[in-house]
């Protein structure tokens, strides 16, 4: 009995004296994007891919010219735009504004110029323009966007009117370029959304593009680039085929369960050309897929994404695709903007 | 045949014949010796008859200090007076004197029984009234004086009595045919009877029937005698104890807002509740009598309070393996598990336990009704505890309602030391042993001072209520 006693006493001491630390459970934010891990049969609304495209929108170079002229604009050694006269109208039809134009189609007087240059590959990504023709890979020389426009309402050029762009590029200029424009199913600038149905389509005049060389205007170095004639405004690249009679598979890419096609963009970046591919959200799978990387290839698999406000970026290199065809990336690590930009334009 | 005659032809048969010692007799008088084994946490006595023995011999030491300290004048009661006079001076011890005729005697019934024995201290003084002893705890005891049955029967059984003259002081050892028929003599009829009616013992043998007595005697008397001192016969208790104890604890918190905001002090309230503490401690007891102790220690005490409080956008990070049906190619579909980390977000309601500490020394004075012997007491206590150190560790709220964590070393908050407190209770004490106790102390302990800082932004408090629960050991072990 006592020894009973005894015991008992010492267990409640212990009892008493323990030191009992209670565990807290996480409760949840209902809605908080980070929770949020379903994936949409059709994420091309989705809301938060567009935020991340306008968080890319690039800084225009803004300028102005009387389209009733023959003008040439030229912006340093990388890029001149000549612009025959009275080659515009409203790409919406009706006559022309203030400018004058007499009521006709065409457009004359000062008009505003927009543009920027698709100069790297990590501009195809910010823009979201990979370089994909149809399901097949292109390899680009570079591009730019322009656009025209008078008193607000958007220009385009007149049937049979060509503008003549020199641009440079980053690397040496690659024979038997084409001229490719790009089919938007949203307008880029008027929306900011993403085109996810973005496609290149070459231009039905297939002859090769010219490639230029000149020293710069320091005479320290050569420039070299292209001098392409398009037919058309907004998305113009130079563009070739790669060879698709290579062997090629489907890659499939596989991130963590909070990175879905509602918040994540996963593109393919080829290491020793200029060719973008994305890869498209795959539902069913929950993974990004795209077919027809060429056995071999040499290439850097990179997401961004959005969740709530954060951004992330994850990459995975691939050095000789095709031994294994599904890649899991490595958690995306959380970035700012700035980071993003800075690692896009290195590609 | 005339009664006279019937016993005279008794007497003649039975006149050489020695009645034998009943067996197991021995054995049941004889303590036991085994069974000395160690109990749990203190010694114990585990047999009857070995605490028989530490009982009788702790009467016997306590009555014959008693007896010697006792002034000359005080008289000796009936049942000390044989142990007491048989320590003090065997020679007088050894003249006993039974009563020496029926008329004398104030118990000759129970004499006649052959159960009792009349002891009386004559102290050379044939002239004192014969006191009659009813000692009934000796069941072999008998009262044997000359002319009565139980002599004559004693007589018959071969019982040796020694005649004495009158002017013979010193007893004669008991010449005995055996040891058994001895030890018969000694426990049944070892009176002997002289020819002043004057019974001598054998001094051995006396002295076991001496201890005998105070086996019986301290079965009534307490095993804590109270002996009065030499010293005008006022009584120390000379005991010492120690107690050893340990108490669930909770506390009661009052606190009063000086400069904080109504939303701090709400926040603060919201987010503490108390919780179960604990104590524990080591103290001395010092009875000054049976009933009023005096009470030192040391303790250690750990107030305990959950606070809980929310933190936001806390991650969870998961590992995952999820199963996916990858189609490589048309009838080319190959199902893959990977393993990733699935990351949420959301706010947890943590609760972390706060623990405000205190070495403190506690002195009380108690009082304990009932006595020492009793195999349950109460008793009740008060005094003050005096805090040594006190320290703080855990979380608690800042201006700004954020959780900060506070350490022992802080005292922006917190003292360091809380002073003084006053402390009662109420003792349930159940005896376990000769020497250990058990105890159950619901207690209250009162902070007269603050526990927090002055520059603090409130004030605060804690009471603390308890139940000790302890062993007390006698370190006068007996």
């Amino acid at each position: 009995m006592k020894k009973t006693i005894t015991i008992g006493c010492i267990a409640l001491l212990f009892f008493t004296a323990c030191r009992k630390e209670l565990s807290s459970n996480l409760i949840l934010y209902p809605n908080h994007p980070l929770n949020d891990t379903a994936w949409m049969k059709n994420a091309t609304g989705s809301a938060t891919l567009n935020e991340l495209a306008q968080l890319m929108f690039p800084n225009l170079t803004v300028d102005s010219f009387n389209c009733s002229k023959t003008d040439t604009l030229t912006y340093g050694d990388s890029l001149s735009i000549q612009i025959p006269g009275s080659s515009f109208t409203y790409a919406g039809g009706g006559s022309g504004g203030s400018g004058g134009g007499g009521g006709s189609n065409v457009c004359s007087g000062p008009v505003r110029i927009e543009f920027f240059r698709l100069k790297t590959k990590g501009d195809f990504i910010k823009f979201f323009k990979p370089t994909i023709s149809n399901g097949y890979l292109l390899e680009t020389g570079g591009g730019i966007f322009i656009r025209v426009t008078q008193n607000g309402r958007e220009l385009k050029l007149l049937p049979g009117a060509t503008i003549t762009i020199r641009f440079s590029d980053t690397q040496d200029p690659k024979p038997n370029m084409q001229v490719f424009y790009a089919a938007e199913t949203i307008p880029y600038l008027t929306q900011g959304n993403i085109d996810t149905m973005h496609n290149w389509l070459r231009d039905l005049d297939t002859t090769w593009i010219k490639t230029w060389s000149k020293p710069n205007s320091t005479n320290t170095s050569i420039v070299t680039g292209y001098e392409l004639a398009s037919k058309n405004l907004r998305w113009i690249s130079a563009c070739r085929y790669t060879d698709s009679t290579l062997p090629s598979t489907k890659i499939t890419a596989v991130l963590p369960p909070n990175f879905t096609n509602r918040n994540t963009v996963v593109f393919a970046v080829f290491a020793n050309q200029k060719t973008v591919v994305r890869l498209k959200d795959d539902f069913d799978s929950r993974s990004f897929a795209t077919r027809r990387i060429p056995i071999g290839s040499k290439i850097t698999l990179v997401s961004i994404s959005r969740i709530g406000t954060d951004l992330y970026l994850g990459t995975k290199n691939i050095n000789d695709v095709g031994t294994v065809t599904r890649y899991v990336i490595d958690p995306p690590v959380q970035k700012n903007l700035t980071e993003i930009l800075q690692y896009l334009n290195s590609l | 045949m005339s009664d006279n005659q019937f016993d005279q032809f008794i007497r003649a048969k039975l006149k050489d014949h020695s009645a034998p010692v009943p067996p197991g007799l021995w054995e049941k008088i004889k303590p036991d010796e085994k069974g000395d084994r160690k109990g749990f946490v203190l010694p114990r006595i585990n047999t009857l008859g070995r605490y028989m023995i530490a009982l009788a011999l702790l009467g016997a030491f306590a009555v014959g200090g008693y007896l010697y300290l006792q002034p000359a004048t005080q008289q000796p009661s009936t049942s000390t007076s044989i142990s007491a006079t048989a320590t003090r001076d065997q020679q007088h011890a050894q003249e006993q004197t039974v009563a020496g005729s029926e008329s004398a005697s104030s118990n000759n019934n129970v004499a006649e029984n052959s159960n009792a024995i009349v002891q009386n201290n004559t102290l050379h003084n044939n002239n004192t009234p014969n006191e009659s002893n009813n000692n009934n705890e000796l069941s072999l005891s008998a009262q044997i004086t000359p002319g009565n049955t139980a002599y004559k029967n004693a007589q018959a059984a071969g019982i040796n009595y020694n005649s004495h003259p009158a002017s013979q002081e010193q007893a004669s050892p008991i010449q005995s045919a055996s040891d058994d028929a001895r030890r018969f003599n000694l426990l049944a009829a070892a009176p002997l009877l002289s020819d002043r009616n004057s019974l001598l013992y054998d001094i051995k043998d006396l002295k076991n029937l001496e201890l005998m007595n105070a086996v019986a005697h301290t079965r009534r008397v307490p095993n804590m005698l109270v002996c009065p001192s030499a010293r005008g016969g006022r009584y120390v208790n000379p005991d010492w104890y120690v107690e050893m104890y340990a108490s669930p604890d909770l506390a009661f918190k009052s606190e009063q807002n000086v400069s904080a905001t109504p939303q701090y002090m709400q926040r603060k309230d919201s987010s503490e509740s108390s919780q179960l503490g604990f104590s524990v401690g080591v103290r001395l007891v010092k009875p000054f009598s049976d009933n009023l102790v005096l009470k030192a220690g040391l303790q250690y005490g750990q107030i305990n309070q959950q606070f809980t409080y929310r933190s936001e956008n806390e991650i969870k990070t998961t590992t995952v393996i999820t199963q996916r049906q990858i189609i490589r190619g048309p009838g080319d579909t190959v199902l893959v598990n990977d393993t990733s980390v699935l990351r949420q977000i959301g706010y947890r309601n943590n609760t972390v336990t706060n623990h405000f500490r205190t070495i403190d020394v506690p002195v009380t004075i108690g009082y304990q009704f009932g006595r020492d012997e009793d195999d349950f007491r109460v008793g009740v206590n008060a005094g003050v505890i005096f805090n040594l150190s006190s320290w703080y560790q855990g979380v608690v709220l800042d201006k700004s309602l954020a959780t900060v964590p506070i350490d022992k070393a802080s005292t922006a908050v917190y003292k360091s030391n809380i002073g003084m407190g006053l402390y009662t209770s109420i003792s349930f004490m159940k005896r376990l042993g000769e020497n250990s106790q058990l105890f159950f102390e619901p207690y209250f302990r009162y902070n007269l001072s603050n526990i927090t800082a002055d520059q603090a932004a409130y004030t605060q408090k804690f009471h603390v209520g308890g139940l000790s629960i302890g062993l007390r050991y006698n370190l006068n072990r007996r």
